[in-house]
């Protein structure tokens, strides 16, 4: 990529923050914006940030990421160091207190979908990026994470390791345990609830 | 070196509709979002001294805009309470408005508190606890916890948070510093003063210079044209020569001239056909 060779950027001395070597190509924030906004702000949303948010909270993940001095690749990849970042700031939105009030799930869901197929296509792709996104509901931050990477974006574990700097035995773990959480909450909207009225009963009335 | 899992979507043994959906989900966004506009804004974000995204909208534009004034009183009362400052407290308070508005970034100062924790934290490895590769997927007991990500300590080599808090803590300054002195006169001296100018003044040189040109593209496209050339010039291997070279074909178009922006947008969009600037190019070009 151009950007990285361009942006040879040599930190402070002494720096060696991301673990890099002091002369290590560094890709900035806008290279990084270029390849990646689209993945931040899916992943966000994959996370449960509100849709109101979503610009806002892109914005801010760039921000912090110009201030580390852009990307030096390494084990982890652009997309898992972008993640780690993009949860840090989640997280501290959630603490301001400032998530919207909204359902995650449809408006954000109706945006991205429409356009392309069909309207029964449409539907259909719809209906399934609710159910995915109803059932990452079910798991905690931290495992949605590492579900949402591994399962979704097809990062490898030992990237995510890297990325959200966490042993690569704590991402199998939580892989696992979020994908019994998943598996669970996926199936329960494949079932309909055991007391509904079925069509003939509704009819015969 | 383990080998991962196989993905749910690819194994047979996971129920049909379950893989539909997975696959459904990864080819689909989950979110529509416009990548040209948020790349805008975050140029003119940097080019302002790397602050927050000051044209912030909604409720989290307010709450960075709350927290920055406040900040900025207490950097002013400190300031006034300690007489002499040291040469880097000088510096943020002269910075005055400028350097609150960067150094209260309101993400930053919210990761500083977990960042500490978490620096101190690094010191016990977190790897002695956790198997590091396990042969398949199993329970972890620490994990029933459920303890927040961002305050796990780094384990792995190239783990950045404790580090980068502290990144995260002395860039912001200093980028406003750049950010208030940043005039383009200021910035056209730095440059003169030679090659010796560190790489990232001469990014952020390059994305204000990027910014003034685009905010001439819709009240002045002839200057915006020669902005951009004059970019281009000056910035061949820059960071966002991707942009200057739309912002060319777009004032060119601006201007009329269509065959000119005809024949450049075609081999802009050949270069970058999924580019964030690339269905603006393609609806300026179309007749």
């Amino acid at each position: 990529m151009k950007a990285v060779a361009s942006q040879r950027h040599k930190p402070r001395d002494g720096d060696t923050r991301d673990g890099a070597a002091a002369d290590e190509p560094r890709i900035d924030a806008a290279a990084l914006f270029r390849e990646h906004a689209r993945f931040v702000a899916n992943f966000l949303a994959r996370l449960g940030a509100a849709r109101a948010d979503i610009d806002d909270l892109v914005q801010e993940v760039f921000l912090v990421a110009h201030r580390r001095g852009g990307f030096v690749p390494g084990r982890a990849r652009a997309t898992t160091w972008l993640a780690e970042i993009a949860l840090r700031v989640n997280s501290a939105h959630r603490r301001r207190g400032r998530r919207r009030h909204e359902d995650p799930n449809t408006s954000e869901i109706v945006t991205a979908v429409d356009g392309g197929h069909g309207p029964g296509a449409q539907a259909e792709t719809r209906q399934a990026l609710e159910r995915v996104q109803t059932a990452l509901e079910a798991l905690d931050e931290p495992k949605r994470a590492v579900f949402v990477l591994f399962e979704l974006a097809g990062e490898s574990c030992e990237s995510i390791a890297a990325g959200l700097g966490i042993p690569v035995g704590t991402v199998y773990s939580r892989l696992h345990k979020a994908r019994k959480l998943f598996k669970a909450a996926h199936a329960k909207l494949l079932t309909p609830p055991a007391n509904a009225p079925t069509k003939r009963a509704v009819g015969s009335v | 070196m383990t080998t991962d899992p196989r993905r749910l979507f690819q194994d047979s043994s996971v129920p049909e509709a379950l893989r539909a959906d997975l696959t459904s989900a990864m080819q689909h966004d989950s979110v529509g979002y416009d990548a040209a506009a948020g790349l805008q804004r975050l140029e003119a974000s940097l080019a302002m001294g790397a602050g927050p995204a000051v044209q912030a909208s909604g409720g989290l534009g307010l709450g960075l805009g709350l927290g920055l004034g406040g900040l900025g009183v207490l950097a002013v009362a400190l300031w006034l309470g300690f007489g002499s400052p040291s040469p880097e407290d000088t510096t943020a308070a002269g910075a005055g408005p400028s350097a609150a508005r960067v150094d209260a970034s309101a993400p930053i100062l919210e990761e500083r508190g977990p960042a500490k924790s978490f620096a101190t934290r690094s010191a016990t490895p977190h790897t002695a606890e956790v198997p590091e590769e396990p042969a398949s997927l199993k329970e972890d007991p620490e994990e029933e916890s459920g303890e927040l990500l961002a305050e796990r300590p780094a384990a792995v080599d190239s783990s950045p948070p404790a580090a980068d808090s502290e990144g995260v803590h002395e860039e912001a300054p200093r980028s406003a510093r750049r950010g208030r002195r940043g005039t383009d006169e200021a910035s056209s001296k730095h440059a003169a003063a030679g090659e010796g100018a560190r790489p990232d003044d001469r990014y952020l040189r390059e994305v204000r210079q990027l910014h003034r040109a685009r905010g001439s593209l819709e009240r002045d496209p002839q200057r915006a044209l020669e902005l951009a050339r004059a970019g281009q010039r000056e910035f061949p291997d820059g960071a966002l020569a991707q942009e200057w070279e739309g912002l060319v074909i777009l004032s060119l178009a601006e201007l009329g001239q269509r065959e000119e922006a005809a024949r450049l947008g075609a081999a802009f969009l050949e270069r970058y056909p999924d580019g964030p600037f690339a269905a603006r190019i393609r609806l300026a070009l179309t007749p």
